[in-house]
């Protein structure tokens, strides 16, 4: 089969031709054999009959008259027929009247044969034909015919008619597959021809002539056309798609490429490699172990087990490593990939390669300049605080001074030097001290001068006293602003559990100088809340500057009534809302989201970083800033969200056992 | 069943024996006597046999179950042969034979078979005319009796009885003699005296 199916066509068309010729051919003889073989055995006995019959019927007379000379040439007549081996003549009394032909082996036959009746034998056929004569028996015939010579010459006939017709059919059918070939099989070369000129040339353009026909070939032929036109132009949408897609790989500032699991090696990279890392993609494509030897000893394992791992559980994974470009740099690599089912079972893996280095170097760069940043925040930030306390010292001193120009001015005009002139004038008088203070004018006046003037001093050094001790609440006042400053740097970094409303209590007194110079009325909406969880010094750093922020917002607008509302609220996701809300110069829509960059101010001498550090110091404790205002002129609201201590069993964190207060 | 087919075989071939002795025997007994004593034996069974090789003319109305008539004109020399011969038999199917030994001449245009017996030899060309014109097969056993005009003449050459076929005489008769009897016969013609 696998034979015939390798044969040209028309090679076919012969061998299907050639057997069905055959078939219906031997099928026909066959039977027509068969018809004939049976045909001839009814024949040769009709035929032997016939003749016993004539034989027998010009033989009456002769056995009638018992002349058997006669009798022995009409059976000698029997030499025409040479079929005919042998023939006895036997009368009614079993004599042979006359024989013809050799009768050796034949006795028994004729014995054995009953009138009428045909028995075959060593392929002889035996005949018994009786001879009457009106209704008489005379005797009986017995043939002897070479049954099977004929028969073999028959066979032999037909054996060379077979062969004939065969021979003939075949090289008839020959023929006229030659001649069908041309008809059949050319046009399917033809279609081949143009097939094959597609095929090497790669020309889509390329129509098969015979579409024009109107039979099979016909319509194979427009099929065949109609698929060159339609490949023809999907060949062109295939090759644009290429290109761009080929354009789009290539101009992706990375590396594509597809891995094959099985034999770990890239089946496609794109051309960014050549750029980026300085090696063609034809030598990743070649090599297997080519990635291997590119990539940092260090790195090489991790990177390795990342990617098979992700493309055995067909997931999305990212990973970075170094890498050896061609010109010896050393690359920062991110490869980002997944994991795919492929055809079934297969797995693949494709992804990017992106160059980081110059972002690694950024990330390296920005970490110290975030180290420094943060230094420089924490400086400011212990500066702003200092301003204030600085601030207060000076109120507070202020006041000192006054009580120590009062104690000065009273001091200057006490009456004390009073009292040493009376003392100077006993002292004179230490000799005659009864005489003078009985004698003298001025004696005796001077008793009821001490009087007066004890009195006077008395009354003196109360005032004294009162200045002094304001004197000394004022230096008391100093020394809790210098140790809540001390408390604050020295707390900073640790979390406490701390009531929202004595932070902002203790920002507001830090601010309190400059609120107060600037006429800010500052009104209080404390709802009751959780303890909040944080780092009080970053908090209090927040509130200070939001307020100060505040202070100036409004101090820049032209507003008579400048008011700063501080409330505390309970906000959603368990956390404390504190919200800062001033009605100053409010803030542009386009700069709220500004405002928290690093580096952005509105002030002329700002430094840009007071929010932007405070939004991260809220974020680092798990808290957020966010800024709102309706535009300029209409205020602003500076809202600060921190975690609320976490409920155990239901109740509220035991109160903190010492919180910092501020006294004033 | 091999007991049973070979006796029945063993049977067969012992009554085919017992069959073939008997024929020998009998052969043997008619063989002895057959040369000398048959020969009017042999001659009756011709004569029956000429009846079914000759066509009588036809008659005016049927011949039905009339009896055939073989005569036999002067000494008989049959014997009782020619009647054991012919008895039962029939010709044309459905006539009996009966044989006639004549004296009277003027009874012998009543046959249809005449025998003329070697007795008669002198008075051949008598009793032929007597029935001229008839339709009577005249037969002989007489040496050139044929020539004279008999219908057929028996003869005896070499030990077998052979015949000599007047055809004329019989066409004149108005009778026909089968082909298959002429081959068997000499055909002599009647000579002219």
């Amino acid at each position: 089969m696998r034979l015939f199916q390798n044969l040209p066509i028309q090679r076919k068309i012969l061998v299907m031709t050639l057997s069905i010729c055959g078939v219906v051919l031997l099928m026909s003889l066959a039977i027509l054999i068969v018809f004939q073989i049976l045909n001839f055995r009814a024949n040769f006995q009709r035929d032997t009959e016939t003749l016993s019959a004539i034989i027998a019927n010009n033989s009456t007379a002769a056995l009638a008259f018992d002349d058997r000379k006669t009798a022995d040439e009409i059976l000698a007549s029997l030499k025409a027929k040479p079929s005919v081996l042998c023939a006895c003549m036997v009368n009614a009394d079993g004599d042979t009247v006359a024989h013809y032909g050799e009768m050796t082996g034949s006795e028994a036959m004729i014995n054995n044969t009953a009138e009428h009746q045909f028995s075959y034998h060593r392929g002889r056929l035996f005949y018994n034909e009786p001879v009457q004569l009106a209704g008489k028996h005379l005797g009986n015939l017995y043939l002897s015919v070479d049954y099977q010579s004929s028969f073999n010459h028959l066979l032999q006939f037909y054996s060379l008619v077979l062969a004939g017709v065969f021979l003939v059919s075949f090289l008839l059918a020959a023929f006229l597959t030659g001649r069908m070939q041309k008809l059949i099989a050319g046009p399917v070369l033809m279609l081949a021809e143009t097939a094959r000129q597609v095929g090497e040339k790669n020309d889509y353009s390329v129509r098969s002539p015979l579409a024009d026909r109107g039979d099979e070939i016909g319509a194979l032929a427009r099929a065949f056309n109609h698929m060159l036109a339609r490949i023809h132009v999907q060949d062109a949408a295939l090759t644009l798609s290429q290109e761009k897609l080929d354009a789009l790989v290539n101009s992706i500032d990375g590396i594509v490429w597809e891995w094959n699991p099985h034999n770990g090696q890239f089946t496609y990279v794109s051309r960014q490699s050549e750029r980026i890392l300085g090696h063609r993609p034809e030598k990743w494509l070649g090599d297997a172990k080519f990635w291997n030897l590119i990539v940092h000893p260090d790195d090489l394992a991790g990177s390795t087990t990342a990617r098979r791992q992700a493309t055995e559980r067909r997931q999305a994974y990212s990973g970075e490593y170094r890498a050896l470009a061609a010109d010896g740099r050393t690359v920062w690599i991110r490869e980002s990939g997944m994991g795919l089912a492929e055809n079934g079972d297969g797995a693949i893996c494709r992804g990017i390669l992106q160059d980081i280095t110059a972002e690694k170097n950024a990330a390296e760069h920005l970490k110290k300049l975030n180290t420094q940043l943060v230094e420089a925040s924490r400086q400011a930030g212990m500066a702003e605080v200092a301003t204030g306390v600085l601030h207060n010292v000076g109120n507070v001193l202020n006041s000192v001074n006054v009580s120590a120009s009062l104690l000065r001015e009273q001091l200057a005009k006490s009456q004390l030097q009073k009292l040493v002139q009376a003392a100077n004038l006993l002292r004179q008088h230490d000799a005659d001290t009864a005489a003078f203070l009985t004698a003298d004018s001025r004696g005796k006046l001077l008793p009821g001068y001490l009087i007066k003037l004890s009195d006077h001093l008395a009354a003196e050094q109360r005032g004294w006293q009162a200045e002094l001790d304001g004197l000394g609440k004022n230096i008391e006042h100093i020394k809790e602003i210098v140790a809540m400053q001390q408390s604050y740097a020295r707390m900073s970094g640790i979390i406490e559990d701390l009531r929202a409303e004595d932070l902002v209590a203790d920002a507001l007194s830090i601010n309190e100088g400059g609120l107060g110079r600037h006429g800010v009325r500052v009104c209080r909406e404390y709802q009751d809340v959780e303890l909040v969880r944080v780092d009080k010094h970053k908090v209090l750093q927040i509130l200070i500057n939001l307020i100060r922020n505040a202070k100036y917002a409004m101090d820049a607008s032209a507003k008579p009534q400048k008011v700063l509302t501080m409330s505390i609220a309970p906000s959603a996701n368990n956390r404390v809302r504190i919200q800062v809300r001033d009605n100053g110069i409010g803030i542009p829509p386009s700069n709220l989201t500004l405002i928290f960059q690093h580096g952005f101010t509105t002030k002329k001498d700002g430094h840009g970083f007071g929010l932007h550090s405070s939004a991260n110091a809220a974020h680092e404790m798990g808290g957020s800033l966010t800024a709102q205002s309706d535009g300029p002129g209409q205020g602003a609201v500076f809202t600060l969200e921190l975690p609320a201590a976490k409920r155990v069993n239901g109740r509220k964190p035991a109160e903190p056992a010492t919180a910092p207060h501020s006294n004033h | 069943m091999k007991n049973t087919s070979s006796g029945r075989a063993c049977k067969r071939l012992w009554r085919q024996a017992l069959a073939a002795c008997l024929l020998a025997c009998a052969g043997v007994v008619w063989g002895s006597d057959s040369k000398g004593v048959s020969e009017y034996q042999v001659k009756a069974v011709f004569l029956y046999r000429f009846t079914q090789f000759v066509e009588w003319p036809a008659e005016d109305g049927a011949a039905g179950d009339r009896p055939f008539v073989i005569g036999i004109a002067g000494e008989d020399p049959f014997g009782p042969v020619l009647d054991d011969t012919v008895r039962d038999e029939k010709v044309q199917e459905s006539r009996p034979i009966v044989i006639k030994r004549l004296h009277d001449d003027e009874t012998l245009p009543k046959c249809d078979l005449l025998f003329i017996a070697q007795s008669e030899k002198d008075r051949l060309k008598h009793l032929l005319g007597k029935v001229r014109g008839q339709a009577v097969l005249t037969v002989a056993d007489t040496g050139a009796a044929a020539e004279q005009g008999v219908m057929i003449n028996l003869l005896v050459v070499q030990g077998s009885v052979k015949m000599e076929i007047n055809q004329e005489a019989l066409a004149a008769a108005g009778m026909k003699v089968s082909a298959k009897l002429l081959t068997l016969a000499k055909i002599v013609k009647t000579k002219a005296d």
